[in-house]
Order: structure tokens, then sequence, then C-alpha cells
């Protein structure tokens, strides 16, 4: 018999067909690939990500671990072109960014743990402006709003302003917005300690595995390690803006003593260290 | 309830020290975050600052050889204040990064404002600093007896007590002023009055001596400093009435306390289920499309969006004329960065109406009175031209929400940036806005010039020429306070890196070359050369805003800001 793990794991597994899917895709630049060369972030004397040198293929669901403080929202704000770094570089297919790309800017979507949005207008005027932002408005949006605004018990406050709202379902209100626009990359910071509620989490959850099964990159921020063990198809450990494991959980099981909480394991011995 | 415990604070730090003495690892790390030690050179330039103004002080009363127009000179300057103190006590009301922690614990609102009262007031001290050395120099000037000097004291504090009164005020009944701009404006004109000096100088000076008396009657900020005229050799008493006001002022400051009080909230807001109907006031704060159901049921609300009502764009050719043609201006590509900045449609039309209103029966207000006062007239006409044009600037340089910060995971980051909003497109719809509005400021700009010209004898074709100028002149600011609405957000000055000081090195020439071209447009006699002056000066502002562009798009800084704490 299988343990949830397991179980679970084999759910996420893609076919075979899947990721020959997404591969030629990839190969034909319809995904995204993102590359970071040595990439250098301080805070005046904090190193908040020092010489970080990573490659996110598509079709993946990433999750970024560490302490606090040791670079995973940083490392997204990078990405999402917030923050810029000291040195080194990014590359979205093999294309450095500037920020006057607008064209692989839409191609990413980023959701901070409050989401941006007016916190005056109604959730639908959000979405439509959002949609909008990221020609995402043309033929079956409706219907994909819809979908979304029941699937997250949205669908009865859709004529609310986003303000007289809880933040659990203000953060379902930006991750509608996140979903329906559908982009190549997703960047998520801390969706699980977001204030949503156990239906809106797994509504996320599908969402994502199916994202990414279609060939989009979700790298979402976590603290919750029984979480990302089951719910990622590569871990990203950070700490002190360094990276200490970026591999599959399969494989890191495989270096693992204990084989059932490997991610445990590596967190306890990282606090080792540093004691 | 008390927010703040010394005895508490040393026992934490006591303790925290202790543990990290006892750890070698610790102690590394706290070594290597506070390797950086930062001193502050603010008290320095501050006081410097105080010396300034003392100086001033002293020029005005020597060049003029009385005391009455230096001690107006301190009313004008203090109601300069006025709005830089309105921004700061709104921001440590309602925007200061402490707020969501404090919100969190377990005290009321109305703890949490005194808090934040009192860090507002402890920042507004170096106020009485400046206010003493300006009186100070005035006693050293009127040879006043040192005991004597004792008594500026109660009046700096009078002083000091009446701006933070109009303060209040201000921020109870005239929020809606454009605060950020009559700052800037503030801030800009002792530069340019350095450039101008000898041109103006000695028409200003000529103006502040002949109109005292009237500013002194006019300008509340001016009323305690009247008291300072009772320390010389023979004292009017007739000052002395100039308290009666003043204390009036004062005890204002209880009841603005009580009106902010009142409405003081900072937390999040939980509202019940939805109910059936859209609540009136709900449907106030909130733009619904005209054709959104009025009715929130379940099936009404999928119908609006299955027939795709949600995507509607927002209707602007309802508000007016001026937005008609704004929206008929831009692309569609435009638009949709137009609908995320304005998310709430924009208003001018009736803001242009309503200052063209305003500027009418001002101006007819104040040639009446010309018949009755001709120094009272002068200043309602002034008045009734101020005051519509600082409406018609908030609605000129307006940048919509697209730069409203959030504050989030430590850091404040402008709505726009997480995005895929480009720095040229965000810039092109907010010149758009802008000028569309050209034509109407320059009507208003050319009709103050000729009613300026009727009452100073200048001639009319010179003054509309100037308001023209003037027009030209604010369009090309334009440029300038979009690339500083990008910078409220970044963190582009303050990192030490060579780029950043070519950066800052480069836009403080640009921006000296801007004001320099400016300001010979505006004041050399010859119609074309101060044209091309004019010409030089918008192309100087399109520099600036490609250069900063540039550096924008290159990525060389963060579209994020650490608060100061952080730092």
């Amino acid at each position: 018999m299988l343990c949830a793990t397991e179980v679970d794991a084999q759910r996420i597994r893609l076919t075979h067909l899947q990721i020959v899917a997404i591969r030629s895709a990839s190969l034909h630049g319809l995904f995204m690939k993102i590359e970071l060369r040595t990439v250098t972030k301080s805070y005046r004397s904090i190193r908040a990500l020092s010489r970080v040198s990573l490659e996110f293929s598509p079709g993946q669901l990433i999750s970024l671990l560490g302490p606090n403080g040791a670079g995973k929202t940083t490392l997204l704000r990078c990405l999402a072109g917030i923050a810029a770094p000291d040195s080194g570089e990014i590359y979205f297919d093999d294309q450095e960014y500037r920020r006057n790309r607008l064209d692989l800017r839409q191609r990413i979507y980023t959701l901070p743990d409050f989401p941006f949005l007016f916190w005056d207008q109604t959730i639908l005027r959000n979405l439509a402006i959002i949609l909008r932002l990221y020609n995402a408005d043309g033929a079956g949006a409706e219907e994909r709003v819809l979908e979304l605004l029941r699937e997250f018990d949205l669908l009865p406050l859709a004529l609310r302003p986003v303000q007289t709202l809880s933040r659990g379902q203000a953060y379902k209100a930006g991750l509608a917005a996140m979903i329906a626009a559908d982009c190549d990359i997703w960047l998520l910071d801390e969706p699980f300690a977001s204030g949503m509620d156990p239906h809106g989490i797994d509504a996320f959850k599908r969402h994502a595995r199916a994202a990414a099964n279609r060939g989009r990159t979700v790298i979402y921020s976590t603290q919750l390690l029984d979480v990302a063990e089951r719910f990622a198809d590569r871990v990203c450990v950070i700490h002190k803006g360094e990276i200490h494991a970026f591999d599959t959980l399969d494989r890191l099981r495989e270096q693992a003593r204990d084989k059932h909480n490997v991610l445990e394991e590596m967190f306890r011995q990282l606090r080792e260290v540093l004691q | 309830m008390k927010l703040h415990s010394p005895e508490f604070e040393r026992k934490l730090r006591r303790s925290v020290k202790t543990t990290i003495r006892r750890s070698p690892e610790l102690k590394r790390e706290a070594r290597r975050t506070n390797r950086a030690r930062h001193y502050s050179a603010r008290p320095l330039f501050r006081l410097a600052f105080s010396g300034v103004t003392a100086g001033l002080t002293w020029i005005i009363a020597q060049k003029t050889g009385y005391q009455k127009p230096a001690l107006v000179f301190i009313g004008i300057w203090l109601l300069g204040w006025i709005s830089a103190l309105v921004q700061s006590l709104a921001h440590q009301l309602y925007a200061s990064s402490d707020l969501p922690a404090l919100s969190l614990l377990p005290i009321e609102p109305r703890v949490i404002l005194r808090q934040q009262l009192e860090k507002f007031v402890l920042n507004t001290t170096w106020l009485l600093v400046d206010l003493l050395a300006m009186l100070g120099a005035l006693a050293l000037f009127a040879e006043i007896p040192f005991w004597q000097c004792l008594a500026i004291i109660p009046i700096a504090i009078l002083g000091w007590l009446t701006t933070l009164a109009l303060v209040g005020l201000a921020i109870v009944y005239l929020p809606w002023l454009p605060y950020p701009l009559i700052t800037a404006a503030i801030t800009l004109s002792p530069f340019v009055f350095l450039v101008t000096r000898a041109f103006i100088g000695p028409a200003l000076l000529a103006g502040l001596n002949a109109s005292a008396n009237t500013l002194q009657l006019i300008l509340p900020t001016a009323w305690p400093m009247s008291l300072f005229r009772l320390l010389s050799p023979n004292p009017s008493w007739f000052e002395l009435l100039f308290l009666v006001p003043s204390i009036a002022l004062i005890f204002t400051l209880r009841q603005t306390y009580v009106r902010i009080a009142a409405g003081y909230q900072f937390s999040e807001t939980i509202q019940p289920e939805s109910s059936d109907i859209i609540p009136d006031e709900e449907s106030a704060i909130t733009t619904v499309d005209p054709d959104a159901p009025t009715r929130v049921g379940l099936t009404a609300i999928e119908e609006f969006i299955q027939t795709r009502g949600f995507l509607a764009t927002a209707p602007w050719s309802k508000e007016g004329w001026l937005e008609t043609r704004l929206w008929q201006w831009m692309s569609s590509q435009e638009r949709k960065l137009a609908e995320f900045v304005f998310p709430n449609a924009v208003q001018m039309t009736k803001t242009w109406k309503k200052a063209f209103q305003h500027l009418s029966i001002g101006l007819a207000i104040g040639f009446t009175l010309r018949w009755v006062n001709t120094g009272l007239s002068f200043w309602v006409t002034g008045g009734a031209m101020l005051l519509p044009a600082l409406r018609v600037a908030a609605c000129f340089y307006g940048n919509g929400r697209a730069f409203h910060p959030m504050f989030c995971s430590g850091v404040n980051i402008q709505l726009y940036a997480v995005y895929p909003i480009g720095y040229r497109g965000l810039s092109r719809v907010l010149f758009k806005y802008s000028f569309v509005q050209l034509p109407l400021i320059a009507s208003f700009l050319i009709i103050c010039g000729l009613v300026m010209a009727y009452l100073f004898g200048w001639p009319f074709p010179l003054a509309a020429l100037n308001g023209f100028k003037a027009a030209f002149f604010l369009a090309a600011l334009r440029l300038i306070f979009v690339v500083f609405a990008f910078s409220s957000g970044t963190n582009d000055s303050s990192r030490l890196r060579s780029d950043t000081f070519l950066m800052i090195v480069m836009f403080l020439t640009l921006g000296s070359i801007f004001l320099g071209l400016a300001i010979a447009g505006l004041f050399v006699p010859q119609p074309i050369l101060s044209l091309g002056f004019c010409a030089g000066a918008m192309v100087v502002a399109w520099l600036f805003w490609r250069a900063y562009g540039f550096f924008y798009d290159a990525n060389r800084f963060d579209i994020m800001n650490l608060p100061k704490q952080q730092l």
C-alpha cells in the first residue's frame, strides 16, 4: 500500500507525452526558461543573495524554502524585476531581463503576500483591469473568471470593493486574477500563509498543478515543509542568500538519512551549522 | 496603555546582549550585521538651515531698516511650512510603516493615534529651533537687552503652537489641497529666488515693506510674531491684541484632535457576508459599471460576467468634453494603462469649470473691493488667482493611482511595479493626460497675466505672452515631475555606487540647466529669445526624462523603498 506522499507523487508525475509536449513547446519558445547567473543582491551590509546561479525549466512547480531572512522573497523580487541585482544577470528564454521588455514582463505574474489590488474597486473591476494589462481579456475570459470566482467562493462578493473583504478573500481575488491571466511564470510569495481557507488552498494547488502540466513555471516561497514535500517538483533551499539544495525531492531523498522527513532533516542540519 | 517602556527595553537589550556574548556564532553574526555604522549628518544640516533662516531675517531687517517686515517674513516662512507639515502628519497618521504592526496589538486606535501624534510633534521641534534662531537674530538687530531676549522663548513657542494648530485645521478641513505640489513649489522657490534675486529681490523687499501691516493682519502665523514688538523701547500695546486670535487658534488643537480621533482607524476591515442589495455607501466608494446589476443575486452577477459586462471599459466620454478628447487621443494600449492609472475615471472638465467659476467670482469681488480698500482688493485678487491655480495645478499634474505605495514584506512597492507596465508607456499616458489640458491652463495663465498687468500697469501683450510662456514652462515641468513620481518609489539615490553618483550628478546638472533656461525664458524681455529659452527648457526636460528612463529600464536600481529603520 502506498503512503500519502507516494500517492501525491504519483498523481503529480507527468505522463511521458506531457513531458515531450512541454519540451517541444519550450524549444519553440512557447514556455519560458529562467536562468539566474551569479546573481548577488545586498541591502547595505546584509547580503540577501550571494552569487546565486539557477535554472528553472518550464512545466515545474518549484518551492523556495529557507529560514526567515534567507533570501526567498528577494529571489522572487529579482525574478519579478522589482529588485535589481547588484551583480549577475537574469535571463528569460536566453534574453537578458530589462524593464522595458514588456513582452517578457507580460509573461510573468507576481503575487506578493498582500495582493496588489485597488482596494476601493470591486473584485470584478480589479479582474477586468488586470486581465486587460495582460491581454488576457479575449474570448473565454468570462468563462474563466466565472469558474474561478465560483471555485474560490467569491461569486457573491464579486461586486464588493476589495477593502470590505477579509485578508484571505482579498488574496483569493489576487489569485483568481493570476490564474485567469495564465502567464508563463507564476511567482507567489507565501501563498500558504495568505489567510486562505483550506478549500481555497486546495483550489490553488489544483490550478498550480494544472498550470505546471500545461508548461507554466510556478515558483512559490513557503515555510511549510510538509506542503513543500507534497507540492513541488523541485525544491530550492536557500540559506543566508546561498543555494543549499536545488533538486527533485526524489533525489534529495536518496541522499538523506531520514527518507521520510528529508526537508526537516535538511533544516535541522542548517540550524546545527548555524549553532 | 503605555506603548513605550524604557525600563523594559533596557532589560530586553541587556538580555539580548548576554545571549549574543555567550554564543560565538551569534557574536560573529551580530558583528557582521552591525559592521556598517550609520552616522546621520542631519542635525548639522538642520542647524545650518536654522542659521541661514536667521541670517535672512537679519538681512531683511537691515535692508528695510524695520522689524515689522522681518517679523512678517517669519510669518510667511511659517506659513510655507504648513503644507510640508500637513503631508508629514498625514503620513504619520495613515501611512507610517509601523502602523501595520501597531494595529495588530491589543490597543485602542486612540492610543495609536496619540503615539503617532507624539512622534509628529517631536519631529516638528526643529521648527522651534528655527524660530528661536530667527527671533534671536532680530533681537540682536534691535539691540534688545539680554534679559528681555528671554521673552523670545514664549513667542517662539506661541508661533510654533499656532503653526501646529493651522496644520491640524488644514488636515481636517482642507484635505483636498494639493499639498505635495505646494510643498514642491515652496521648496523650489528659494532656488528660483537665489537665481533671480538680482531682478526680483529689491521688488520683493519693497513689497514686503509696503504691505507688512496688511500681511500682519491677514497671516495667522504672523500674529504671534507681532508680540516681539512689545520688546522694543517704545512698545505699542495694540500688538498685544494679536495674542487673542493666536490663543484661540491654539485652542482649536483639542477640537482637531477630537475630529481626527473620531474617524481614525487603521485595521483590517472585515464585513459581514454580502447582503442582497448593495448599500448606498458602498456604491458611493466604488465605481461600478452603470450596466452592473443593482441587485446582487448570484444569477445577476453570473449574467453580468457571462455577458462580458464586467470587461466593459470605463465610460469616460460621459465625464465631459476633455475626458472624451483624452480618450480619443490615446491608443488602445494607452487606454488599458489609463484605466489602471485612473480606475475611478478622470474628472477634468468639472475641475476646470469650477476653477474658472471661482476665478471669475474672486476677481469680481477683488475688483469691487477696490472702491473700499486698495490694499485689501490687491490681496483678495491675488488669492482669487492663487486658490483656483492650486486646484488646476493638482489636476494638471495628477498621477492617478499608479504610484500608490503598497507596504509589502517590509518594503514599500508602488502599485504599478508588479504589473507589466513600462516607464515609457505609463509616462506617455500621464503626458497626454496633462497636455490635453494645456489650452485651458494657457488660457488660465494668460487671464492671470492680464489681471496682473492691469494691477501693476504692465503692457498687456507682454503679460499675455508671459502667461503663455508660463504654461509652456509648466508643460516642460510635467516631464520632470513624472521622473520624480517614478523615483519616489525606488532606491535610485540611496545606494553608494559609481552609477548612482553619475546619475545624481547628471540629474543635478540637467535640473540646473532646465531651471536656468526656464527662468531666462520667463524673464528675458525679447520675445523671440525668451521663446527660444522656453523651447530649450522643454528639450532639457525631455532629456531628463529620457536619461532617467535609460537607468530605469536597465535595471540599475530597485523599484521598491526600504523603510528607514531597515536602512
